[in-house]
């Protein structure tokens, strides 16, 4: 506890310009914070399920929903971007992909390729006529 | 959390590279299960070779999402206390929503 008074916090956002590689370090978090409403999501489907058919078929319902499905597609998203990020922040960790160059361009492929995948996943579900 | 910094490093790392594949799976699975009723959708998860890496990536998922949270927890919550409890409650969630989850895995399978 002794320790909190001195351990490092994080600097003000507001000073800095931004950078894509930072817009990529705080959509990392904002995605991840966002896997906590997810997470809710995921299990209520599956409880849902487990529970019977009436309650599948509301939470069914719901989430297709025009509300429902904006978030949902939100929440593909979010699971790319963290995903594909997360990937890129591993690399980092094994020490790879640090020149400026590269994490710039990694940077911007994580927003480019995450958008992609959502809207390519999505189309394949409207396509196969995932709403029944 | 500082004491704690290297298993806490570890196991975010270890949990991120489990979730990688089975994230993969999961999503591809859903979209081609997309239309499934319910029968349909539990006769799918009820089968033991997905259940179990269902399972495998509902826990990983749910311990990667406490320890994400705790460490955004000690970046901006300064006040001991505050930050005590926003550490409980984020454990409990993480408990809770996590059992509940694991559980239906489980009466999913039973109930097919």
């Amino acid at each position: 506890m002794a320790n909190h008074a001195t351990a490092p916090v994080s600097p003000h956002l507001q000073i800095w310009r931004w950078t894509v590689t930072m817009a990529a370090s705080i959509f990392q978090r904002a995605t991840g914070v966002a896997q906590y409403a997810g997470a809710i999501l995921l299990t209520v489907w599956l409880a849902s399920a487990a529970m019977g058919e009436q309650a599948f078929n509301t939470v069914q319902s719901l989430f297709a929903s025009p509300l429902g499905l904006i978030i949902l597609v939100g929440y593909t998203w979010s699971i790319s971007f963290h995903l594909i990020n997360g990937i890129r922040f591993l690399f980092w960790d094994a020490g790879y992909g640090f020149k400026v160059k590269t994490a710039n361009l990694t940077g911007w492929l994580a927003f480019g390729v995450s958008i992609l995948l959502t809207a390519i996943i999505w189309a394949i579900v409207i396509v196969t006529g995932g709403g029944n | 959390m500082a004491e704690k910094g290297t298993p806490h490093f570890i196991f975010q790392r270890v949990t991120a590279l489990v979730m990688i594949p089975l994230t993969i799976w999961f999503v591809a699975s859903l979209i081609a299960h997309a239309g499934d009723s319910r029968t349909e959708l539990m006769e799918w998860i009820a089968h033991w070779h997905v259940a179990v890496p269902l399972s495998i990536l509902l826990l990983a998922g749910f311990f990667h999402m406490r320890l994400g949270i705790e460490v955004i927890i000690d970046d901006y919550i300064h006040k001991p206390d505050t930050r005590g409890m926003l550490h409980f409650l984020n454990t409990l969630f993480a408990l809770i929503l996590g059992a509940i989850a694991v559980w239906s895995v489980v009466a999913i399978t039973l109930i097919v």
